[in-house]
């Protein structure tokens, strides 16, 4: 189990976040959750995952933020690769985000899941 | 003529007579004397004078006497003439001067009676002094009111004074003319009244030049009245005017050609909190702040070249906040074309704003509520059909993929509103890029790719000779993706679509259309229904879905055309079609790709210099 990929998904929104969990897990990854940016911020820096998948607006923490923290934290936050996951193309986001060093953008609700899956092993360079 | 100076010179004659009979009489006593001691002495050498006394006395007492009378004919005769050329010279002279006098003058008796008229007198009235003399001067006059008469009489025949009057007469001829008239009574030596000396003056020209002035004057007063009745007016609706004005729920602005302010009408100064008189004078960049400030000298540079569209504009109120307004300015310019002043009407939008910003919000909310569980139906959708939760039955499969496919048409139409939301409240932005139009194509045609397969349609393209042209690739990509499946969406199972894309020349025509700069131009035909006669100039409006192909397709959401219409018109290009049918249902028969469905060319042309950028808040999706 050692070589499977390590996706963590940060998204409140509990069904999306399943569907996606299940959805990589399906796909074989190892998946982590975590419910908004406090809490994906720890577990990201606990657990170094490969891949992150990051919702933009959520409680307590949004993912914005959550970006900028883990790029300002140490070594590892500054190279995770970080895919955000939207249900708006705000134009300031997108920009503040790729200033942010964020490697890509999906708008939820446009993408299949099979896109999202495709747009991960790119990522990953896998095939 | 001879009349009056015979009766003058007989009065003249009068005074005389008594003196030169005197003299006549005491020369004739003298020389009686005188003579009778020459005689006497003559005849007293005779010897018997007293023979001679009675007899002879008497004879040489009647001689001297009648060679006295004799003497004094002669002498009379010498002197009498002299004297009457003496005296009567003088009195002639006066006469004379009185007879060729320009000046009217008559005499008369205390009856009123004419005795005399001079030349003046003639040419006054026109008649002549035979007929006036014996007349009264009621000849030419008597058209003044019995009053005036009566004063008349009553000053020069009882107050035995000068009476003077202006008066209207007659003239012979009928002319009417005007005269100062003096009478005098005439007193003789014993103080007794013996009749008037007339006089007139003709002031018919002087009283016509002061008709004629009064004439200007009446005229003059007319046309001030004029003008006082005009002012009156005038004041009056600017009264009106200014109540208008006063009682407008807008601020209204009037700035002179220097840029000062010169009104301000009173909901204008309640919205910036001050009272006109603070205001009045100031430059108008006084309720502007220094940002504000740049769009008004922009707008002011605009102004001049007469452009006078409606902006929004923050004014700056007396408390240093501001306040948003929709400005709408109204130059006014002289003949010559010099700016004169410029009216401003500024509406408060604050309101407006705060609801355009809730709007947004409420967009933009209700866009990510609604997102979220379409995302999870979607998503949920694709696994069950993909099989991750186990294998589907084939009828289990179908009913999964009308899920997905409802979410679909959910998942557009959520992002149809918010581009239309997008577009109308200008919070797009436009990021135009070096863009490949047939690379662009591509990524469509993947979209399209269910579409094309369902109606069995195939797509032919032609590309000719495409520079790469900074546009906004997901604008690009609406428009294409728009064009495409509506052609493909109207068109029946089996048909055709074309699409052309190419450079036009400006001047150039295309669908009837003259381009009027270089552009591109992509133009999409179809086979299909055709957008009925009756419809037409409807189709760019929102929500607008055509009849016949509402019968045949409830998919469509009316905004396709709206947004690219939306995009075209930002981007300075056109968008047009050619739709010759009008058919208005589609009955199979006829859809199926028969000559009736003559299908639909659409025109959009885009300027070859490609899209300004924009900055904004929100992409299209």
């Amino acid at each position: 189990m050692e070589n499977l990929k390590k996706i963590l998904i940060v998204e409140d929104e509990r069904a999306l976040r399943k569907a996606l969990s299940s959805k990589f897990t399906h796909e074989g990854f190892s998946m982590l959750e975590a419910t908004n940016g406090e809490e994906g911020l720890a577990v990201a820096l606990q657990e170094h995952p490969d891949l992150i998948l990051l919702d933009v607006i959520m409680p307590v923490m949004d993912g914005m933020t959550m970006l900028k923290k883990l790029r300002g934290d140490n070594a590892w936050g500054k190279d995770a690769v970080v895919i955000m996951l939207t249900n708006l193309s705000e134009s300031g986001m997108v920009a503040d985000a790729l200033a942010e060093g964020m490697h890509d953008y999906l708008v939820k609700s446009n993408w299949k899941l099979e896109d999202v899956v495709k747009k991960v092993k790119e990522k990953l360079k896998l095939k | 003529m001879k009349m009056p100076i015979a009766v003058l010179r007989e009065r003249a004659l009068r005074l005389l007579i008594p003196t030169v009979l005197g003299g006549a009489i005491s020369i004739v006593i003298i020389m009686h004397f005188f003579l009778h001691s020459i005689l006497f002495n003559l005849f007293g050498s005779l010897p018997n004078r007293t023979e001679i006394l009675n007899a002879e006395m008497f004879r040489i007492d009647l001689f001297v006497f009648i060679l006295t009378i004799f003497l004094a004919s002669i002498f009379l005769a010498i002197i009498l003439p002299r004297l009457k050329k003496l005296t009567g010279g003088e009195i002639g002279t006066y006469i004379s001067a009185l007879e060729s006098a320009r000046n009217h003058i008559i005499i008369t008796d205390i009856d009123g009676r004419i005795l005399f008229a001079n030349k003046g007198a003639e040419e006054m009235t026109g008649y002549s002094s035979q007929e006036m003399i014996g007349n009264t001067p009621r000849l030419w006059g008597a058209l003044m009111p019995a009053s005036h008469y009566k004063n008349l009489w009553q000053t020069i025949k009882y107050d035995r004074k000068t009476f003077s009057a202006e008066v209207k007469n007659r003239r012979k001829n009928q002319d009417v003319y005007y005269a100062l008239m003096h009478i005098s009574p005439i007193f003789d030596e014993h103080n007794n009244l013996t009749g008037f000396v007339s006089t007139e003056d003709d002031v018919t020209k002087k009283k016509e030049m002061e008709q004629n002035l009064q004439n200007v004057l009446l005229a003059t007063g007319n046309v001030l009245e004029d003008l006082q009745i005009e002012k009156d007016l005038i004041k009056q609706s600017e009264k009106k005017y200014r109540a208008l004005v006063d009682t407008m729920q807008e601020g209204l602005g009037v700035q002179d050609k220097n840029g000062k302010i010169i009104f301000m009408n009173r909901c204008g100064c309640e919205m910036l909190g001050y009272t006109l008189k603070e205001l009045l004078g100031k430059p108008t960049e006084f309720v502007f702040d220094e940002d504000n400030r740049k769009i008004l000298h922009d707008q002011m540079g605009k102004r001049h070249k007469g452009q006078r569209q409606s902006y929004e504009i923050a004014w700056l109120r007396k408390d240093g906040s501001t306040i948003d307004t929709i400005t709408s300015p109204n130059p006014r310019f002289d003949d010559a074309g010099n700016l004169v002043e410029s009216v401003a009407v500024f509406t408060d939008i604050t309101k407006e704003k705060a609801i355009d910003k809730a709007k947004t919000e409420f967009v933009s909310l209700a866009s990510h509520q609604l997102r979220t569980p379409l995302s999870t139906v979607k998503w949920y959708t694709e696994m069950l059909l993909a099989g991750d939760a186990g294998r589907l039955s084939v009828e289990q499969s179908q009913f999964a993929q009308e899920i997905y496919h409802g979410n679909q048409r959910m998942v557009e139409l959520v992002d149809a509103l918010l581009n239309v939301s997008r577009l109308e409240l200008g919070t797009f932005v436009v990021e135009p890029e070096d863009c490949d139009l047939k690379v662009l194509y591509g990524e469509v045609e993947d979209n399209l790719l269910a579409l094309l397969s369902n109606k069995k349609i195939k797509v032919t393209t032609h590309f000719k000779n495409l520079p790469t042209v900074k546009f906004d690739k997901k604008m690009m990509h609406i428009i294409m993706e728009n064009l495409l499946s509506n052609a493909i969406k109207y068109t029946p199972d089996g048909g055709k679509v074309d699409l052309k894309v190419q450079v036009i020349k400006q001047g150039d025509t295309i669908g009837e259309k003259t381009v009027k700069e270089n552009s591109i131009a992509i133009i999409v035909s179809d086979t299909g229904y055709g957008i009925p006669k009756n419809q037409q100039n409807r189709i760019f409006t929102k929500l607008f879905r055509a009849d016949n192909v509402l019968a045949k397709d409830t998919d469509g959401t009316g905004l396709g055309l709206y947004i690219i219409k939306s995009i075209i018109d930002h981007s300075g290009g056109m968008i047009w079609f050619n739709s010759p049918s009008s058919i208005l249902s589609v009955p199979s028969g006829i859809a199926e790709g028969k000559a009736e469905n003559q299908g639909t060319t659409m025109y959009v042309t885009l300027p070859l210099g490609g899209m300004k950028k924009k900055a904004g808040t929100k992409t299209l999706e």
